[in-house]
């Protein structure tokens, strides 16, 4: 099991991959955004995958094929995981942003909704998601 | 019965076939219907193992990388890759969106739609899917499996060729031909096929005429059952299976089995014919040998057995045939002797004595010798038979039968002729011989008869008549036989000796009788009338009527000579009527010319027996116009006592019509004063016998003769005396005081124009027409 299942990052980010089962992986994508393989390991390998480009990176495992995650890469540093189908994004200078969502099984990104913030405004915005 | 064997065989084996056919095609039918299972099954199979063997290659590491590198050339080389690991014939990389990414034919489909859109969705499950489609033309088992990464990235599509291994699979399971064929439109029906080849090209040419419906199927020279199965695709192309078995194969148990039946019922047959032949051996040529008997018997051969045989119940039959044929022959002797012997005493019959007697003279006539014959019958059997009463008269017969058997010889033959009827045979030396036999034979009836705890004498009178003395034949001798016998009984002898000439005299008393008869049809007989004196008056007052007879040869006959024979022979009553008929006529014209006179008339015994007799002689007197008074009619003592009871009847009838009645021959017969008195009677006639003599110092006569006057007035009747001959007779009797008289004294019985003149002109005669005045 990949935890957790969907971890956006913002590009340049590193992450490690520590196996904390008692078997040992073999993590790899084939993500146009990030092609890595960690060979069969346990415990933590050496080094961490640095994620440079931005997109979607599927994880699996080439021994357990149930196993997946999605590497979530973004160019901002603003982006939240949703809990519940809510996400909060804060702290966001005053300006005009452009709000896009991502989830698993897309097929097509959503539209991506314009709000505009003033100083300490708060917007909320409702993405309908599904099959399409 | 043998052909009824062989049709029953034969039709048994058609009902074998027939039914044999139907199961054999039932059989089929259901096999097929297995086969299309085995068939989809197999099919089905073939696609999973081929989707998990796909599933399995497509999880390769690498090759999943290879996928994922999205390099055009890299793509199609591990796909072709894998088609070689799987030995899958067309390869497919599909995009998620259906379109072709890669192929293995040449990036002929690259870009483009996946030729099965419909597998797309169904592919991208993990466990994939599988069908069957038609692709170039063939038939494939296409599959589809998703490339996961861990989610899928793209879709495999790996397409294998159904070929004729796969119709062999299922051939090996199910011993069934199969052809797999897909239409193509405008060419040669693809065909698949576990036929051999020039089958193949057969059903080719089947399919592209007009289809392959209907369960059979005639492919070159064999004969096939079929179903044809649909086979279900993945792209609604139509891909038939026709399962297909041969008929000549499956129908080989069955021949067999029809071979084993005819082999059976041949040797059922064959058994059949041969326990045929011992049948007809043991109970047909007995049959036939049986029938020949039965013939035999028929034609009245009791002798020739039946032989025994073989087979229990065949003998049985036998035996009790030939017991048959001996109880039939045993019968018929028995009816040839009830035929020719005497029922009552056993003893030969007539017809049995006059065949033998025939023989005898016929052998007598050889040798010379003498045959002589004793005819016998019993004397008064008839009231010896009323005393003892027929039962026992009957014992009285066998009784002589058997004393007769112990007197004769050893060689001669006594015949019960019938009745009280005997004869015995003899053959002898010399004819003086034949007195010894007879006095023999009459040494039978010396001993009297005990029977009924009574002992009777009983005599019989015999006749004897000897060829060739007497008769040249059997039935003379009988006769001439007979004839000595009559003499004998007449002249009251035991045995008479026939006399050569007797024969005449029964042969004239036959004539006699015709010619009496003859005679009375004739009017050829005559009545004389003898007038009846009535003594006080000196007058006469009746005449009698006495029959002649002015016989052409004999001359006139007297009564005596034909009323006997008459009386006999039962024709009196004829001549009785006659009589009273001419009697009465006579007697009206007398009166009617001035004659007061009536006529008494002659009734025999036999006339009272006949109940017309009063009516008709009523009638008579009423044509005559003669008035009943003026008739007597004399009946004589004997003939009223031979049955006095009946007589009695008749008389009293007569003398309800007021006609006179006399007793004749008064005297002579067994009556007795009781009887007298019963009888209504008026006058009473003594017999001539005893007043013929009177005058002559015959003193019993007289006696007799004035008692009988005497009771016959003591008892109311008028004493009429005949035959009186003589004027002292006459006198006496008129002393006596007797009534009447008549006899020759007075006149003898005259023809009736004689009589007339008589009454004219006799003292006694009545003169012309005037009564009373006398002569002296």
């Amino acid at each position: 099991m990949f935890v957790p299942h969907i971890l956006p990052i913002q590009t340049g980010t590193a992450v490690t991959f520590p196996n904390s089962d008692n078997v040992r992986h073999q993590v790899y994508s084939f993500s146009a955004a990030k092609k890595f393989q960690l060979p069969l390991y346990a415990g933590t390998p050496a080094a961490p995958v640095v994620f440079d480009k931005p997109g979607v990176v599927t994880l699996g495992c080439n021994i357990h094929d149930h196993m997946s995650a999605y590497l979530v890469v973004v160019d901002t540093p603003y982006f939240a995981l949703t809990v519940a189908g809510r996400g909060e994004l804060s702290s966001l200078p005053e300006g005009k942003y452009d709000v896009r969502v991502w989830y698993a099984g897309m097929r097509y990104e959503p539209l991506p909704q314009p709000v505009s913030l003033g100083a300490g405004e708060q917007s909320s915005l409702t993405f309908k998601i599904g099959n399409k | 019965m043998v052909w009824a064997l062989v049709l029953l065989q034969a039709a048994t084996l058609v009902a074998v076939h027939v039914a044999g056919q139907r199961n054999l095609r039932q059989t089929l039918a259901e096999e097929l219907r297995v086969g299309a299972r085995v068939l989809n099954r197999i099919l089905a199979a073939r696609g999973r193992q081929l989707t998990d063997t796909a599933r399995v290659l497509a999880a390769d590491f690498a090759f999943r990388e290879a996928i994922a590198s999205a390099d055009r050339p890299t793509l199609t080389s591990a796909l072709v890759n894998l088609g070689t690991r799987i030995d899958g014939h067309v390869l497919f990389l599909i995009s998620l969106d259906g379109s072709v990414d890669a192929d293995t034919l040449g990036g002929h489909f690259v870009s483009r739609p996946f030729p099965v859109p419909s597998l797309v969705p169904r592919g991208a499950s993990p466990t994939g899917a599988a069908a069957i489609v038609t692709f170039d033309n063939r038939p494939f088992q296409f599959v589809v499996v998703p490339v996961l990464a861990p989610q899928p990235i793209a879709l495999v599509c790996i397409g294998f060729t159904i070929d004729e291994a796969v119709l062999e699979d299922v051939q090996r399971l199910t011993a069934l031909e199969l052809s797999l064929w897909a239409p193509n439109p405008g060419a040669q029906p693809l065909l698949i096929s576990t036929l051999p080849q020039d089958k193949q090209s057969s059903l080719r040419e089947r399919i592209r005429d007009g289809g392959v419906r209907g369960e059979t199927l005639q492919l070159g020279s064999d004969t096939y059952q079929t179903m044809l199965q649909p086979i279900d695709t993945g792209d609604a192309s139509a891909i038939n299976v026709l399962l297909q078995r041969s008929l000549e194969e499956a129908q080989g148990p069955l021949r067999k089995l029809e071979l084993q039946i005819f082999e059976l019922s041949g040797a059922a047959l064959l058994m059949a014919i041969v326990a045929a032949i011992f049948f007809a051996r043991g109970v047909t040529s007995p049959l036939r040998r049986l029938a020949e008997a039965a013939q035999r018997i028929g034609r009245g051969d009791y002798s020739t057995p039946v032989e025994s045989p073989q087979d229990e119940e065949m003998a049985q039959l036998a035996t009790a045939f030939n017991r048959m044929g001996t109880e039939i022959g045993g019968r018929e002797e028995q009816i040839r002797f009830q035929g020719s012997h005497d029922g009552l005493t056993g003893l030969p019959n007539r017809t049995l004595f006059l065949d033998r007697l025939a023989l005898w003279i016929t052998s007598a006539k050889r040798r010379g010798a003498l045959v002589g014959m004793v005819m016998m019958d019993l004397d008064r059997f008839k009231e010896i038979n009323d005393t003892l009463g027929h039962s026992l008269g009957d014992d009285l017969l066998v009784e002589i039968g058997r004393r007769l058997r112990q007197t004769i010889r050893e060689s001669d033959t006594v015949a019960r002729l019938g009745g009280d009827e005997f004869a015995v045979m003899f053959e002898i030396g010399a004819a003086p011989n034949a007195v010894e036999v007879a006095q023999r034979i009459g040494g039978a009836f010396e001993t009297p008869f005990t029977l009924g705890g009574v002992s009777i004498d009983v005599k019989a009178s015999m006749g004897i008549a000897l060829y060739p003395p007497h008769a040249e034949d059997a039935g003379t001798l009988m006769k001439r036989a007979d004839v000595a016998m009559y003499e004998a009984k007449r002249s009251h002898r035991a045995y008479a000796l026939y006399e050569p000439g007797r024969d005449e005299h029964s042969l004239r008393r036959l004539a006699i009788l015709s010619e009496l008869r003859q005679a009375v049809a004739s009017d050829a007989l005559e009545l004389h009338y003898q007038p009846k004196i009535d003594i006080a008056t000196d007058r006469a007052i009746h005449a009698e009527a006495l029959v002649r007879w002015l016989h052409p040869v004999h001359g006139m006959m007297a009564p005596d000579e034909f009323i006997p024979l008459a009386e006999q022979s039962g024709n009196i009553g004829m001549i009785t009527k006659w009589v009273l008929r001419r009697a009465i006529g006579d007697c009206a014209g007398w009166n009617r010319a001035g004659f007061d006179l009536g006529v008494a008339v002659n009734l025999s015994a036999l006339d009272l027996y006949d109940a017309e007799l009063p009516t008709l002689i009523s009638g008579l007197l009423h044509d005559q116009g003669l008035h009943p008074s003026k008739l007597v009619l004399e009946i004589t003592e004997s003939a009223i006592m031979k049955d006095a009871a009946y007589a009695l009847k008749t008389l009293r009838d007569v003398k309800t019509r007021g006609i006179t009645l006399a007793i004749d021959d008064y005297g002579t017969g067994y009556s007795s004063l009781a009887h007298l008195k019963r009888f209504p009677l008026d006058e009473l006639k003594i017999d001539k016998s005893f007043t013929m003599n009177l005058g002559q110092g015959a003193t019993e006569d007289s006696v007799i003769v004035r008692s009988t006057i005497d009771l016959g007035h003591n008892m109311g009747l008028k004493v009429v005396a005949e035959g009186v001959e003589s004027a002292s007779g006459y006198a006496i009797l008129k002393r006596f005081g007797c009534d009447m008289v008549q006899g020759y004294f007075i006149s003898r019985p005259l023809p009736p124009p004689q009589f007339l003149a008589w009454m004219t002109e006799s003292q006694w005669g009545l003169g012309s027409g005037v009564s009373s005045s006398t002569e002296g």
